[in-house]
């Protein structure tokens, strides 16, 4: 509520400074609003490392024009004073509206970034037991690690669906993805998937091994499936090391 | 009269100008720098150099974050204990036992007491490559050194490198809290502007890494100096070593929290300066090559730039009030307004780059100027008094220590 | 950059609504520009929940008072648009503020649920980089199952911290975390602390490997602590199920 209230007072100020310099007749007030009322579009429009340069720009080049304008008008040095008001009027504004907007948009930077970060952080893809292609890669990095040391193999397996009309291509994805997962061993191998192709990563077994899980997939979507020949391809490989999984994420880099 | 508040105008504003360029050089130094690579070898080993005398009140905090440092080589913390007579020993012992890089070392008596002292006598028992000085109320973040060291292995004719200063206790009070934006815009211009604009730096008495072989060529610190870091930082620049910036590597310290710890701090700070301006005035050699730069900022900071304050203070003053002022030909209350505004600036800036832009420094942003700024006139004629009093009797200023506190940590 | 524009866009016709309350000469223009004034300040402090409640309340309270002052003081059609236009600018006022509190309290909830939800999925905690407490759980289910099917072993070890001195306790806590990460066998085993007390999950041992890695531990500490006695105690039990282990570091399964 603190951070509201900050804002929500950031905001008076800027409509109190704004309605001054509109309502009370400073020299080149008209000049100052239009001046207030662009650089709210500005200020709105570009990036907030900009701002602070542009509000710095605005303030600093009013005083230096205010100061040759006085030089070259000697005999209104006495109303100093009014001219000073309107250049603190405008500072106000512009001051007060650069902070507000920049908070709101340092707000938003910060929730575009955490999204990011948290979809890059989910274990699993929405409303699947499939994994995210960045935990995928990280759980690899420890069964490949623990390949290594017990000299076992692991294999992955590819089914690329690019070759399916983009019709049915969302529909059978999830029918496919499905299938991998009751085809897996819980808990020990691993599944993902990007927009047209499935991985399977089989933990602890052989070239024999790998190819028994294809078919036993192979079955189980003969069960859900009318083709009688897949119009997808079928890939296996052994993995050796984490660098041929790379594209999964950085984990494996 | 006329012609000479011309001048005084003029002087005035083209200082006023120097000190925007700083800041925009600083801005961009600051926006373009990157962090330093690793270094592809091993690291070199690296003494951590704490002074202390009578610290009980912090050196707790500031052993725990020593022990939390991550370096990749050698790295021994030395605490030198001054012949403290609190707890500081008590403390310091603790740590010691249980960590095997900390090490007690208490300091023989001596003359003139202070710090440069102590230092001499931590290089004096140390050996390593680089030494690093953190003062006792200091905690530096855990890569603070390995971004130092990374940084002066990897810069040409480096005599080291220095950190960022940070204030812990900004939100302690409205002090504090100006304290912590002066050292944030004193960093962002003489340090980053300076480094940006001469390829200058100087030494601040904390966070300051150097190499011992360039310590050694300059027959160690000078004791009678009050501000040791600004001294050194001279002669290094004479003999042609540069000091990088690295505003990656920080450190959290306290600073005064009451007016009168403050006053008698800064004052300490000031005598210092002083001491380096009549030495500069002495020695020839201070006014030649890239120590030029340095004298020069000496004169014109301590000297004219105060007095441009007064000045500066007056007319405002005059102009509030209505009193006469000579014809000039010039707005001179638009003039004065125009140099409040530009050092706002400046200090907004320093917000901006640091990311602190909240209301309530932006609100003593605009303050400062009135209040915070029109203390140095107090304590620029608090020193020279001081020091032209013990010139006169042939006395050396002892250095006075600043009284440190408990609790509003950040 | 467009959800900004919206943003400036709404900011200036705030400005734009306050200014005409404030220069037309419309009936109660002083009253409206009090009630605006407040209400910027009412409806940034209330919860989210009531500002509309608010915002509603008053533009209908203040149509029902002009209603009724229309009929007490027997205007004719003609003249009552001059209140229609106050009522209209009140509300305009009233409304566009309403739109642009929301949209910078929205942005606001926003960020905390993603922090919040940025928490429960976070691996490593921030200072030492061990495994957070729920990500131990998880790859701790994974080995577990791994170890049910092989029949292998895995080995729980908890380092509980020992040491009188309040001053050093924090120090010496980082250096233990600091060490056993070096100690453990990376993207291996599994390591975690909460509280004082650094929770291991040994993978494919036994109990003479638990100990080796134990004495390994002291052998790394000896080189960054000055005590003759390591300060923690060790306890080693061979990890049956995740239960187990939940209930070690205070969490649900």
């Amino acid at each position: 509520m603190e951070k509201n209230l900050k804002s929500c007072g950031l905001l008076l100020l800027v409509l109190t400074s704004g309605w001054t310099i509109l309502v009370f007749q400073f020299p080149f007030s008209r000049e100052i609003a239009v001046a207030s009322a662009v650089s709210i579009v500005i200020l709105c429009l570009i990036h907030d490392r900009y701002s602070f340069f542009y509000t710095a720009s605005v303030i600093v080049s009013f005083g230096a024009y205010l100061i040759v304008f006085m030089f070259r008008n000697p005999s209104l040095q006495a109303w100093e004073l009014y001219y000073i008001t309107s250049h603190l009027l405008l500072t106000v504004f512009i001051v007060s509206s650069w902070i507000m907007i920049s908070y709101i948009k340092n707000l938003g930077y910060e929730t575009e970034r955490m999204k990011r970060e948290l979809d890059n952080m989910r274990k699993t893809q929405h409303g699947t037991d499939v994994l995210t292609p960045a935990e995928f890669a990280s759980q690899a990095v420890y069964i490949l690690k623990a390949a290594e040391r017990n000299r076992k193999e692991t294999w992955l397996l590819t089914i690329d669906i690019g070759t399916v009309g983009k019709r049915m291509r969302n529909s059978l994805l999830t029918a496919l993805k499905q299938a991998a997962t009751e085809t897996i061993r819980e808990k020990y191998d691993l599944v993902t998937s990007t927009e047209d192709k499935i991985f399977i990563l089989l933990k602890d077994t052989d070239g024999t091994g790998a190819e028994c899980v294809l078919r036993r997939y192979q079955d189980k979507m003969r069960g859900e499936l009318n083709f009688v020949n897949f119009p997808f391809e079928f890939q296996k490989e052994q993995v050796f090391h984490v660098q041929q999984l790379r594209r999964f994420g950085e984990a494996t880099v | 009269m006329t012609l000479l508040l011309y001048a005084i105008l003029v002087f005035f504003w083209l200082l006023l100008l120097f000190y925007s360029a700083l800041t925009v050089a600083g801005l961009w130094q600051r926006i373009s720098s990157q962090a330093p690579e690793k270094l592809k070898g091993d690291y070199p080993n690296v003494a951590v150099l704490i002074p202390a005398h009578n610290e009980g009140v912090v050196i707790e905090d500031t052993l725990n974050a020593m022990a939390k440092l991550r370096y990749p080589g050698e790295l021994n913390i030395y605490l030198l204990d001054d012949n403290s007579k609190d707890n500081t020993a008590e403390i310091a012992k603790e740590f010691a036992e249980t960590f095997s890089r900390i090490h007690y070392i208490p300091v023989p008596p001596g003359y003139p007491s202070g710090k440069s002292r102590v230092l001499n006598y931590g290089l004096s028992i140390s050996s390593s490559k680089y030494f690093v000085v953190y003062d006792a109320d200091n905690e530096p973040e855990a890569d603070a050194v390995e971004k130092l060291i990374e940084t002066a292995e990897q810069t040409p004719k480096a005599a080291g490198a220095v950190g960022y200063v940070k204030t812990k206790n900004a939100s302690a009070n409205l002090l504090t809290r100006m304290i912590g934006l002066e050292f944030q815009v004193f960093q962002l211009l003489m340090q980053c502007g300076r480094w940006a604009l001469f390829k200058i730096g100087s030494l601040a008495g904390t966070n300051m890494l150097l190499r011992r072989s360039v310590i050694e060529e300059l027959g160690g610190y000078d004791p009678l100096a009050l501000a040791e870091d600004a001294e050194l930082t001279v002669r290094l620049t004479a003999l042609g070593y540069v000091l990088p910036v690295v505003p990656l590597s920080r450190t959290w310290e306290q600073e005064p929290e009451t007016m009168k710890t403050f006053i008698k701090q800064r004052t300490r700070w000031l005598n210092g300066n002083l001491y380096l301006l009549e030495k500069s005035f002495q020695d020839r050699s201070a006014w030649f090559g890239r120590t030029f730069m340095l004298s020069l900022q000496h004169v014109v900071t301590y000297l004219f730039f105060v007095l441009l304050l007064v000045v500066s203070d007056i007319f405002f003053i005059a102009g509030i009030t209505g009193i006469g002022l000579p014809l000039v030909g010039a707005p001179l209350e638009m003039l004065w307004f125009m140099t409040y505004i530009v050092y706002v600036c400046q200090l907004l800036s320093s917000l901006v780059i640091d990311r602190n832009l909240t209301v309530k420094n932006v609100l003593l942003v605009l303050v400062m100027y009135f209040t915070y700024a029109q203390i140095f006139l107090f304590l620029l004629f608090r020193s020279v008094t001081m020091y032209t009093i013990s010139r006169a009797r042939k006395k050396t200023i002892v250095w006075d220590k600043t009284q440190r506190f408990k609790g509003n940590v950040e | 950059m467009g959800d900004n524009l919206k943003l400036g866009v709404l900011l200036l016709l705030l400005l734009a609504a306050g200014w005409a309350i404030l220069v037309i000469p419309l009936p109660f223009a002083r009253e409206v520009a009090f009630v605006a004034g407040l209400s910027v300040l009412v409806m940034a402090a209330v919860h989210e929940r009531y500002v509309f409640l608010y915002a509603m309340s008053a533009i209908l309270s203040y149509g029902a008072f002009l209603t009724f002052y229309a009929f007490l003081t027997g205007r004719q059609s003609v003249s009552e648009l001059p209140y229609i236009y106050s009522h209209l600018l009140l509300t305009a006022f009233l409304l566009l503020y309403w739109v642009l509190l929301n949209k910078i309290k929205h942005i606001g909830y926003e960020k905390d649920e993603l922090k919040r939800q940025i928490g429960l999925l976070q691996k490593y905690t921030g200072h030492s980089e061990l495994l957070t407490a729920n990500e131990f759980i998880e790859q701790a289910a994974w080995i577990m199952k791994a170890g049910e099917r092989k029949k292998e072993q895995a080995w729980f070890v908890e380092i509980s911290l020992e040491h009188e001195s309040r001053r050093t306790r924090d120090s010496l806590m980082a250096s233990l975390e600091r060490t056993i990460k070096n100690t453990i066998r990376q993207k291996y085993d599994l390591v975690t602390s909460v509280n004082d007390t650094i929770y291991l999950l040994l993978k494919d041992t036994d109990e003479a490997g638990a100990a080796r890695v134990v004495e390994r531990y002291h052998e790394n500490l000896r080189t960054e602590l000055n005590l003759l006695e390591p300060p923690f105690r060790v306890a080693a039990v061979q990890a049956m199920d995740l239960g187990q282990l939940a209930a070690a570091l205070g969490r649900s399964s």
